[in-house]
């Protein structure tokens, strides 16, 4: 029975705690904050995060401390840091999970981390259906403003910060970094041409840094414990915990903490409670929506970046989706397809016409309007769309049908004429 | 070492910063493209330009396919633009394109000048299996310019981006999302701005046209001739688009130096000013009673040999350098008694900071500054009157006399002459007195000097309506009856212009065929 | 909730208001204002503002919002017509959202939201009141199936517990 690593869910984990900000003082809180703001410069932090291997948790698993790293002093222009709080891959929940339950963890990091990049104005861009979410840190940052943890001149340290809460409108696509940054901007969500990076010309054509909220939520214990405390936590290149979405069709869904590396299968049956009675395992989704899906022989594989990429998946948010052998599989990713369809911002060709014909073509396959050429035709459509795309949304949906397809090919073709 | 870099073992040379795709453009290597236009920002979006980096300069290619529009040229990189992955990957986006276009090409004005068929034809695999209902928008109506035809739309934006960064005035916007996309204005709203046939011009399909040119005539059937537009004194760079005598459209050619890739859309569509029904290839005697051409001519001459008081030339600029230059022969011919002017210059209202708001003159001569280096005198409005008030004995008109000008005419005493040659419609001339019709801009060779000080060379079609008169074999016929031993006056705009090189050396670039072609800056 | 689940953002749907703003809506804007260097960049917090007090982003909010923050009109109906939550037409006063994503798939909700729109449909109190959609993710999948009943979640939602939401909603309408 293997057993939960807690960092980020340390708080959470105890029966009544509520994530006030007395609670969270009173478990040590925003001592790190203080003692930054005392004793470390912003290349102090910087380094320290570096060192610690820290890789974003928001999907493509960047070392946080190179995007740090890159962000230009510009003359005249400010930086800014932008909290990715867009959580939409279908399967992924671990971001809301903070922000409601334990709010001054991640806040704590959003001010460390804004610090570290010299940031005055922080935006937290937060999904505008997480109504709740939103009115928590909005009432937290009020408290925060109270304790004069933020503000002007913090704590007679003369750094200044304010931090915004930006409620997103209903665009998935507003998660990728640049879409999400035009959003911030007031604008429709189209993700942007790189180069530049946001780290050169981001927010306000400023230097700008996103970060997932889980990323930032790791830095107060990295700035406390230490980069190799963190690294112990984890393997080689995949330093820290990381928070698993488990969900679908188990006994225990939800949030679970883990070492990096942890195997997927261990996951799914000690903390997740194996499928539900009497029903056998069919599949796994590992790493959100857009990961390609794992057989049930295939899920015996430690859980991080390097060990799923080479199972040709990936973790990506980290959001486990279990399927049983109640699922049909041409059915669940149409209903995939539709989503990706209908999130693509438009911009791509293959983006906007292709997975929308893929759309069709398996609303047709499924009422068995096609012949058996169909399924390869789906295929090669959705070859077409990888890799050929401005950003990974075209992928992210094409991937998918290939790996179904794939995996699955005998549903496909049983749903043909 | 230069700056090179290689597709397909091609070389190709490029400036510092530039794209790859850029680069190949001008090498004449043809990369295929829809969202790139060379005015417009960049967005990569049609995903049609992808090129394969098989070398980024350290013998390591790239794993994805790159927009060569977006991909910075470098020394020594080695592009594929024919390998299987970049085949594959265009035969996708095209294959993509054509899901929900309506192939109505057989109906279309765009075809045959539409990229899409072209790419589809070159590039596509030549095989459709598309086998459900396709993408349908509503009608929209864009104003009385344009029409738009969404359903052809491939979503470049170009249309959308011209709005915003040209004209700036957004009047164009991207809608909706996904396959949804659509580019419109806002509810029904007509675009308003005048330079609405540029979007027509740089939309790669049919989905924007002209009203104008609708269903008019198959594009290859067209002939094109380059030219320069004639309504204002900027005198922006134009191809004539004809067939069996009859213009067909026009549209604008690239000229960096003086318009850019565009036009204005009076310019675009004021042929229609000389090639409307009535073109005037009339004469007129005073009273408006029509009378035949060498009845006319002869009683032009006779008016002029009658003048024994001052004769006064009124040359509005539309002339060309050659028949202005003819005209101040014949004028020096009739002796002190005969004067030229021409109508003062509007002045030019201030610069704008969108650069296409200063494109329309607000001078509408097409060769002021001409005249004002042949030394022609600029005339206000209140000396013309002045002139005519005091009994100038014979005003000859060359060109068309804007209204309150034209006005003024009637000022004209029974003891004065008047005589009228325009090439616009006759009914402009009131009857005043003799009216002779002259052959419009689209049947001259010459050279128009633009507000800029710049000649640029001014090509005929060649058809003509016969009757109307040339400038130069005009005065010349004068002349030659007037004095048939020794006068020096050239029988045609090329004779006109050897004189006129002749006659100083700031002249002489003039007579440089290739030099005219570009444009030379004279003043 | 149509057979093709892509919505029609497009302007055939927009309907006339000529509501204006409210004096309180202005007041707000500027206090948003102070939160970003220009004032576009408060856009999607405008709008959710109007939706909110109007229950719609009508054209005339369109020209006046497109006023305030300075762009043009197509701007801001390019980004009204992107986002989800923002709509031309005007909607029910009560939203419901039942997710049909992945996890809450897999767990009846698409079964779910079609009963659900039958009960609307059949229940007369229950007329005009509520505003039906399917939505992606809602990022609660361990509490399949997921309902956002205006600005609340309802996780492991179920029929019965949506009619008594909907039923509370009537009752205290009146
Ligand atoms: C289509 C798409 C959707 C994305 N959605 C999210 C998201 O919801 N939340 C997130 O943190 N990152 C998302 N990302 C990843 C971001 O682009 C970016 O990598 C991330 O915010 C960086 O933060 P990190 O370095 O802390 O992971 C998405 C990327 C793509 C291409
Ligand atoms: S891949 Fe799709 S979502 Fe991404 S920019 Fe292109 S069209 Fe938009
Ligand atoms: S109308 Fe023409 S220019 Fe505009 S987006 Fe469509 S294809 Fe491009
Ligand atoms: S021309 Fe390069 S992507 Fe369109
Ligand atoms: S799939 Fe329904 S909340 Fe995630």
């Amino acid at each position: 029975m293997i057993k939960e690593t807690l960092v980020l869910l340390k708080n959470i984990r105890q029966a009544g705690y509520k994530g006030t900000i007395e609670e969270y003082q009173q478990t040590g809180g925003y001592s790190v904050w203080k003692k930054v703001l005392k004793d470390l410069t912003p290349d102090d932090v910087k380094k320290q995060v570096k060192d610690s291997g820290l890789r974003g948790r928001g999907g493509a698993g960047f070392p946080t401390g190179f995007k740090w790293g890159f962000m230009a002093d510009v003359k005249g222009k400010p930086n800014y840091l932008v909290c990715n709080a867009d959580e939409g891959e279908p399967g992924t929940f671990k971001d809301r999970e903070l922000m409601i339950k334990d709010p001054h963890l991640f806040l704590e990091g959003m001010l460390i981390s804004c610090f570290a990049v010299k940031c005055n104005t922080g935006y937290i861009y937060v999904r505008g259906e997480y109504y709740e979410a939103i009115k928590i840190l909005k009432r937290e940052i009020a408290q925060l403003n109270k304790a004069k943890f933020l503000g002007d001149n913090i704590l007679g340290s003369g750094y200044s910060l304010k931090l915004v809460v930006h409620s997103g409108a209903g665009a998935y696509i507003c998660g990728e970094e640049t879409a999400l940054l035009d959003s911030l901007e007031g604008k429709r969500g189209l993700p942007r041409v790189k180069p530049p990076f946001p780290a050169v010309s981001g927010f306000n054509a400023c230097p700008t840094s996103v970060n997932n909220v889980e990323t930032l939520a790791n830095v107060p214990f990295i700035m406390e414990k230490g980069a190799e405390a963190f690294k112990a936590n984890g393997t080689i290149n995949n330093a820290g915990t990381r928070l698993i979405s488990v969900s679908g069709l188990v006994k225990r869904p939800g949030v679970y903490e883990i070492k990096m590396g942890v195997n997927l299968k261990d996951i799914i049956y000690d903390f997740g409670g194996g499928t539900l009675p009497n029903r056998t395992l069919k599949a796994v989704i590992p790493g959100g929506s857009s990961s390609p899906v794992l057989l049930a022989d295939e899920i015996d594989i430690g859980c991080d970046f390097d060990c799923l990429q080479k199972a040709k998946s990936m973790l990506g948010s980290a959001g486990v989706v279990v399927l049983d052998d109640t699922v049909d599989m041409p059915r669940l990713l149409h209903r995939l397809i539709e989503f990706y369809a209908h999130e693509s911002c438009g911009q791509c060709t293959p983006c906007r016409e292709g997975l929308n014909w893929i759309r069709i073509l398996l609303r047709d396959l499924l009422a068995r309007r096609l012949e058996k050429s169909w399924v390869d035709q789906i295929y090669r459509i959705a070859g077409n769309i990888t890799g050929t795309t401005l950003c990974a949304l075209g992928d992210a949906g094409a991937i998918p049908v290939m790996s179904f397809i794939d995996k699955f090919r005998e549903e496909f073709l049983g749903y043909c004429k | 070492m230069g700056n090179y870099f290689f597709i397909d073992g091609k070389k190709i040379p490029f400036e510092p910063g530039e794209s790859i795709l850029k680069a190949a453009l001008r090498a004449g290597f043809d990369i295929p493209h829809y969202c790139y236009h060379p005015s417009l920002s960049t967005p990569a979006t049609c995903r049609m330009c992808l090129i394969d980096v098989v070398d980024s300069g350290n013998g390591k290619g790239l794993p994805t396919l790159q927009t060569s529009c977006t991909t910075l040229a470098k020394a020594d990189i080695k592009i594929s633009a024919q390998g299987e992955k970049v085949v594959r990957a265009r035969e996708g986006v095209l294959e993509f394109l054509l899901v929900n276009h309506p192939l109505d090409c057989v109906i279309c004005d765009q075809a045959g000048e539409c990229t899409l068929q072209d790419f589809a034809f070159e590039y596509g695999s030549g095989v459709s299996i598309v086998n459900h209902e396709k993408r349908v928008y509503g009608l929209r109506k864009i104003g009385s310019f344009l029409e738009l035809e969404r359903n052809r739309c491939i979503h470049c934006t170009r249309c959308v981006r011209f709005s915003q960064e040209i004209t700036g005035n957004s009047e164009l916007g991207t809608f909706g999302r996904g396959h949804q996309l659509t580019v419109d204005t806002f509810i029904d709203k007509p675009l308003s701005d005048q330079f609405q046939g540029n979007l027509a011009d740089i939309c790669p399909v049919g989905a924007i046209t002209l009203k104008d040119f609708r269903f008019k005539k198959r594009v290859w059937k067209l002939k094109s001739v380059p030219s320069i537009c004639d309504r204002c004194a900027t005198g922006c760079s134009i191809n004539l688009d004809h067939k069996d005598g009859t213009i067909y459209r026009i549209t604008p050619r690239e000229n960096q130096e003086v318009n850019r890739w565009w036009m204005c859309d009076h310019g675009r569509v004021g042929f229609h000013d000389y090639y409307a029904d009535d073109k005037l290839q009339k004469f007129y005697t005073k009273g408006s009673q029509k009378i035949d051409r060498s009845q006319a001519l002869t009683n032009m001459l006779t008016t002029i040999k009658a003048s024994a008081g001052s004769i006064c030339f009124i040359n509005t600029a539309s002339s060309t350098l050659e028949e202005a230059y003819s005209l101040k022969l014949f004028a020096k011919l009739l002796g002190d008694k005969a004067k030229i002017y021409y109508p003062k210059p509007v002045a030019q209202r201030k610069d704008s900071d969108i650069w296409i708001d200063n494109l329309i003159s607000d001078d509408k001569s097409p060769n002021s500054r001409g005249l004002k280096l042949l030394g022609f005198s600029s005339l206000e409005e209140e000396s013309f009157s002045k002139i005519i008030k005091d009994s100038t004995d014979t005003i000859i008109v060359v060109g068309q006399l804007n209204k309150s000008w034209q006005t003024l005419l009637s000022d004209i005493t029974d003891n004065q002459r008047l005589i009228q040659l325009t090439c616009l419609k006759n009914e402009l001339l009131g009857g005043m007195g003799l009216g002779l019709p002259l052959i419009p801009v689209f049947e001259k060779s010459g050279i128009y000097v633009n507000r800029q000080g710049r000649a640029q060379k001014v090509n005929r079609l060649n058809f003509s309506n016969g009757t109307s008169l040339e400038e130069c074999s005009l005065w010349k016929n004068l002349a030659d009856e007037l004095d048939p031993i020794d006068n020096d006056q050239p029988k045609d705009n090329a004779e006109a212009l050897i004189k006129l090189a002749e006659s100083d050396k700031r002249w002489q670039d003039l007579t440089d065929k290739k030099l005219l072609a570009k444009g030379i800056l004279i003043d | 909730m149509g057979k093709d689940r892509d919505k029609d953002k497009d302007k055939e749907l927009t309907s006339k208001n000529e509501m204006k703003l409210s004096q309180e809506f202005y007041k707000k804007a500027q206090e948003l204002f102070k939160d970003y260097p220009k004032r576009v960049h408060a856009l999607l917090p405008l709008l959710h503002m109007i939706q909110k007090e109007q229950g719609q982003i009508s054209d005339q909010a369109m020209e006046e919002v497109a006023d305030l923050v300075d762009v043009a009109i197509t701007h801001v109906q390019g980004v009204v017509t992107f986002y989800t939550m923002y709509s031309l037409k005007k909607r029910a006063p009560n939203y419901i959202g039942v997710c049909t994503n992945l996890s809450c798939w897999l767990r009846g909700s698409k079964e779910l939201s079609q009963s659900l729109l039958k009960m609307i449909d059949e229940e007369k109190d229950f007329k005009g009141k509520f505003h039906l959609e399917e939505t992606e993710c809602l990022g609660a999948c361990d509490h399949a199936p997921v309902a956002l009943c205006n600005e609340k979640y309802m996780e492991d939602a179920n029929l019965d517990d949506l009619k008594d939401w909907c039923l509370a909603k009537c009752s205290k309408d009146k």
